[in-house]
């Protein structure tokens, strides 16, 4: 059951995230890698806090595979030095202040 | 790029499977190396060789060839899975939940400062191969 969890929500997590990326993503501006960092950063804490059963499937598949570092990382190769520099700091205090917001509610 | 929120049936397939495969080598990766009371050592594994790995393909990102659904599949699904951001930014609030501000800041530091310095690499190494071939 896991395992069939595990791969229905990776694939969906990463078509999620294919598809904002296509939607929102502009040359200047990642809004749609920066959107599913942020609220997959949430989600998963809201699950850890929880030491929720289903943290393999929807944890390490679903939101693991919605949320992206190496596409970041690409990102900030891409763009001009202080987009690059506002655009990690947008990513991180978000994604922290999201990742730390879930786990406060749910622990 | 079309702004759609609909993938082309083809890409959306490769990117798919390249999702599966990333997230699946992702999760053994983790259980292979779990985290100690240190650094979680598998995330922080996949996570450095998918940013080494993107930033080699991405160097292609604006030629023809990076809309073909095998470069989608093996950049947007596989790299794109195989690393996460989730993972890091939890791992990171919970070491800061418990006052490990060094290994939350050095942990934090290495994964991205790292990424960002091997995709930088994985680009010059297309680049040097390019330069070859021509």
């Amino acid at each position: 059951m896991t395992a069939l969890g595990f791969v229905v929500l990776a694939v969906a997590g990463t078509l999620l995230r294919a598809a904002t990326a296509q939607r929102f993503n502009f040359p200047t501006w990642p809004w749609g890698t920066l959107a599913v960092n942020v609220l997959g950063s949430f989600a998963l804490g809201l699950l850890a806090g929880a030491g929720n059963p289903m943290m393999t499937a929807v944890g390490i598949g679903g939101l693991g595979a919605l949320t992206t570092l190496s596409t970041l990382a690409a990102e900030l190769t891409a763009l001009t030095r202080p987009r690059a520099i506002a655009y990690a700091a947008v990513t991180l205090v978000l994604g922290l202040a999201a990742a730390a917001g879930g786990l406060a509610i749910s622990s | 790029m079309a702004h759609s929120l609909i993938l082309a049936p083809r890409a959306a397939i490769a990117v798919g499977i390249g999702g599966l495969a990333g997230a699946g080598t992702r999760w053994a990766l983790v259980e292979a190396l779990p985290a100690t009371d240190v650094w979680p050592w598998g995330v922080l594994a996949v996570n450095l060789a998918g940013c080494l790995m993107l930033g080699y393909l991405a160097a292609a990102a604006w030629s023809a060839r990076a809309e073909l659904p095998i470069a989608l599949g093996l950049g947007t699904g596989f790299c794109g899975s195989l690393t996460t951001f989730s993972a890091l930014t939890v791992d990171v609030a919970q070491m800061a939940r418990d006052s490990d501000w060094g290994y939350a800041a050095s942990y934090l530091a290495v994964s991205i400062l790292g990424g960002v310095a091997l995709a930088i690499i994985g680009a010059a190494l297309r680049k040097t191969q390019t330069s070859q071939v021509q």
